[in-house]
C-alpha cells in the first residue's frame, strides 16, 4: 500500500496519541477485565427478564381464561390480552435469537444483526404502545372480574364498554398528537424523546433506513456509483 | 498459554488502536472511556478463541469495531452526542488546538463517515492490506479496493477544505 499525504497525517497521530496516552488516565487493568459487562451481555440480560416476565403473564392469563370460560365477556377480555402477551413474547424470543452475536464474525455481519435487531426492537415497541390503549377495555372487563369480582358489561351494560374503547382511542390519538408536537423539541426529555420516537414510527422507519443502507454498502458493486 | 497476563501485554502493545476506534466513534471523553472499557471487555472474554499464528492487532480491529459499531447502535447514544461534524482528535475534551491542524482536518473528515466507512480508514490508515480489510469487514478485496480509493480522494480534498462537507449517510457514502 503506498504511502501518501494521509497517511503521512495519520503517523502524525500516531505520535500525538503515544503522549496522549502517556498522561491518559484508561489505563489497562487486572481488575478492568472482568468487571465491564458489555453492551450485548446487558440486553441479553434484559431480554431473559421481559421472556421472563412475559411467560409469567401468559401462563397466568391463560389460567384467567380457562377460570372463566363460562363468562363469555371475561373469556374474550382474557384471550385477547393473553394474545397480545403471548405476541410481545414470541417476539422477545426472536430478538434474543438474534442477539447471539458473535464479535469474531466479519464486521458486517455484525451490523447486519445489529440492524436487525434494532427494528425488531422498534417494531415490537412502536406496536406495544400503539396497542396498550386499544386494549384497555380488555384490561378493564379482566381486572374488573379479576380483583374486585365485577363482571362490568353485565354490571354496567354495553355503553360503559363503548365508553372504555372510546377512552382507549382518545389516549392513542393524544399520545400521537403529543409524541408529533413535542417529541422532537430540543428540551424534550429522552425518555420522553424515545416514547416519541417509537410511537410514531420514526424509530422503525430510523432502523429500516440503516439496514437498507447497510445492504446497499454491502452489495454496491466496485463499477456502481 | 491465554492468561490474563499475557492478555495484557498484547493489549497495552496495541492500546493506540482503541483509542483511535475511540476516537472515531465517540465524540465526548464520557463515552469513549465508556466504549475502550466495552471493547476491552469485549475483546478479554473473546481472547480464548484468538489463534496466535494471526496478527493480534488484525484480530483487536475486528472485535474493538464490532463493539464500537453494536455499542452505539444498541444504546442509541447518538440521540444524545451526535458525532457528525465535530472534531474528534483530542482524547481530551480539553486539548488544545495543536500546530498541525491537517490531523484535526482527517479525524473530523473521519467522524464524519459513516460507521462502515470510517472502518474502512482506520485499517487502511494502520496499514493493512486489503485482504485482511476484506477479511475483518466482510468485503470483497475489489470492493474494499474501490471503495478506499474514493475515499483516500476525498479524506486528500478534506486535508485542504472544510471536512463537514465531506459526511457520509449512516454506513458508507
Amino acid at each position: 500500500m503506498e504511502n501518501d499525504d494521509v497517511t503521512a497525517v495519520w503517523s502524525n497521530y500516531n505520535a500525538r496519541l503515544d503522549e496522549l496516552m502517556q498522561t491518559s488516565a484508561l489505563l489497562l487493568r487486572r481488575s478492568s477485565l472482568a468487571a465491564t459487562q458489555t453492551v450485548l451481555a446487558r440486553l441479553h440480560r434484559t431480554l431473559w427478564f421481559e421472556i421472563l416476565m412475559n411467560a409469567i403473564v401468559v401462563v397466568l392469563l391463560g389460567a384467567f381464561a380457562a377460570d372463566h370460560a363460562r363468562e363469555l365477556s371475561v373469556l374474550l377480555a382474557s384471550v385477547v390480552l393473553d394474545a397480545c402477551a403471548i405476541a410481545i413474547l414470541a417476539s422477545t424470543v426472536a430478538q434474543l435469537s438474534v442477539a447471539g452475536i458473535d464479535f469474531e464474525e466479519p464486521v458486517i455481519a455484525i451490523a447486519r444483526k445489529v440492524e436487525r435487531l434494532k427494528l425488531l426492537r422498534a417494531r415490537t415497541a412502536m406496536w406495544t404502545l400503539t396497542l396498550a390503549p386499544l386494549m384497555w377495555p380488555a384490561l378493564a372487563v379482566a381486572g374488573l372480574r379479576g380483583l374486585l369480582n365485577i363482571e362490568p358489561i353485565a354490571a354496567f351494560g354495553l355503553p360503559w364498554l363503548f365508553a372504555n374503547v372510546a377512552f382507549g382511542v382518545a389516549v392513542l390519538v393524544a399520545a400521537l398528537w403529543i409524541a408529533r408536537r413535542y417529541g422532537s423539541g430540543e428540551r424534550a426529555a429522552l425518555w420522553f424523546r424515545r416514547f416519541s420516537e417509537s410511537i410514531s414510527g420514526n424509530q422503525v422507519r430510523a432502523a429500516s433506513t440503516q439496514l437498507h443502507a447497510l445492504l446497499q454498502y454491502e452489495d454496491k458493486q466496485p463499477n456502481a456509483a | 498459554m491465554k492468561n490474563q497476563d499475557s492478555f495484557l501485554v498484547l493489549l497495552r502493545q496495541n492500546q493506540k488502536i482503541l483509542h483511535k476506534i475511540a476516537g472515531a466513534y465517540c465524540r465526548s471523553a464520557a463515552d469513549r472511556e465508556d466504549l475502550i472499557a466495552e471493547m476491552t471487555a469485549a475483546l478479554w472474554k473473546s481472547f480464548a478463541g484468538f489463534d496466535e499464528r494471526r496478527s493480534f492487532s488484525t484480530w483487536m480491529y475486528r472485535i474493538a469495531l464490532n463493539v464500537a459499531i453494536s455499542f452505539y447502535r444498541l444504546e442509541y447514544r447518538r440521540s444524545k452526542h451526535d458525532v457528525r461534524s465535530h472534531t474528534i482528535v483530542s482524547q481530551s475534551d480539553e486539548r488544545e488546538p495543536g500546530p498541525d491542524d491537517r490531523v484535526d482536518r482527517l479525524n473530523a473528515f473521519i467522524a464524519g463517515l459513516g460507521d462502515m466507512d470510517k472502518a474502512l480508514m482506520l485499517l487502511y490508515l494502520d496499514e493493512h492490506d486489503y485482504k485482511s480489510i476484506a477479511a475483518v469487514l466482510g468485503l470483497t478485496e475489489t470492493n474494499v479496493a474501490t471503495k478506499l480509493g474514493r475515499l483516500k480522494a476525498r479524506a486528500r480534498v478534506a486535508l485542504t477544505a472544510d471536512p463537514t462537507a465531506y459526511q457520509g449517510d449512516t454506513y458508507g457514502e
